[in-house]
């Protein structure tokens, strides 16, 4: 009976030709206002995927905050929305069919996972590199949207630090 | 947080990692020295919060769990310990029965060092039953299946064997991405607040 034994092995070289040495990338120049409003318009539309599923009441948090991306005054928005289920479909039934319409939109791939504790998760990622994080959370009846935008070069007269 | 003094490899100087010197990392001496200091460290967190109901957790990044497990030692006592890639554990270390344990890793350098033994003498949270242990997919993961009679290292492969190899086309970044707020590690920041709720 043939043994299969489970190795894992560092492949340095491998890391070099895969981009793993590969020059500081760079952003566009954007205003924090605009890549918050363009990540909430994308965000809109993954709450409206769940709201077809779901009786829900969505509370988009008011503000985000930056984080660091590669490069120098190099950064994404990141923000979000939690909503609260109050009917509707079951919390893997909404996961299965926003990710599945996720999926469908052009320049959208979706994939449909669990968390470790097993509770219902989709990560969507667009192709502009925008990224959305939904945990469904049964036992609070809590679906928490996480959202992110692609990374942008932050203008001189604005500040990483703080809330917008 | 908790950095005191430097950490395997750890620049006097520039506070960078040299790699040259990650041999360190599996000086157990050097683990059972800070794992005192971080037992110390909790003795004056309970000082200053006794009476007050705080959970007492800990996480460790790579290195980082094997100080944690040697406070551990020390007699440092933790209500859940997370292990984020951690490295592994010194060989007096016993898993305490009050003490929760989980291991969240992607498929990464240390992995690749800890398949092949050469990491606290295969003392790992990967491996260890105290721990569970979460291992997640990530962007450059692959799997290669070597034929029989190909050993890949050197190291124990005997003929009739096929070795599968778990692989991340950047196993270094692979490593660093589950100490980061990278959105990619989002899942995982997300599951340790449930581990740790």
């Amino acid at each position: 009976m043939t043994t299969v034994r489970r190795f894992a092995v560092c492949v340095v070289a491998v890391a070099c030709a895969f981009g793993g040495c590969a020059a500081m990338p760079t952003y566009q120049e954007m205003p924090i206002a605009a890549a918050k409003s363009n990540t909430q318009a994308s965000e809109d539309i993954v709450i409206a995927m769940i709201m077809a599923e779901a009786d829900a009441d969505p509370e988009r948090r008011p503000l985000g905050s930056l984080l660091s991306c590669r490069g120098d005054r190099n950064y994404r928005w990141a923000g979000g929305t939690d909503i609260v289920r109050t009917g509707g479909a079951e919390m893997s039934e909404i996961a299965d069919a926003m990710a599945a319409a996720a999926d469908l939109l052009r320049g959208w791939r979706a994939s449909r996972e669990a968390s470790a504790f097993d509770a219902p998760r989709v990560v969507i990622r667009a192709d502009d590199s925008a990224s959305f994080v939904v945990t469904l959370d049964a036992k609070e009846n809590v679906i928490r949207v996480d959202s992110f935008s692609p990374c942008f070069h932050l203008r001189d007269d604005e500040s990483p630090h703080g809330y917008y | 947080m908790w950095k005191g003094d430097k950490f395997p490899g750890e620049d006097a100087y520039e506070g960078t990692a040299d790699l040259l010197r990650i041999y360190e990392a599996n000086d157990e001496e050097l683990a059972l020295r800070k794992g005192r200091e971080i037992e110390a460290f909790q003795r004056g967190l309970l000082a200053a919060t006794r009476g007050t109901g705080a959970d007492y957790n800990a996480i460790g990044f790579s290195w980082g769990l094997a100080g944690i497990a040697a406070a551990e030692v020390a007699g440092a006592r933790f209500h859940t310990i997370v292990s984020l890639a951690g490295a592994g554990m010194p060989g007096s270390w016993e898993p305490q029965p009050d003490t929760r344990y989980e291991h969240f890793s992607y498929r990464d350098a240390l992995g690749a060092a800890q398949g092949l033994g050469l990491v606290w003498n295969s003392r790992d949270p990967g491996d260890d039953p105290a721990f569970t242990s979460h291992v997640y997919e990530h962007e450059g993961d692959f799997t290669m299946l070597l034929p029989t009679g190909i050993p890949p290292t050197g190291l124990g492969n005997s003929g009739g064997e096929v070795v599968e190899l778990q692989l991340n086309s950047d196993p270094i970044d692979a490593h660093n991405l589950i100490a980061s707020n990278d959105p990619a590690n989002q899942r995982i920041l997300d599951d340790v607040k449930a581990a740790l709720q």
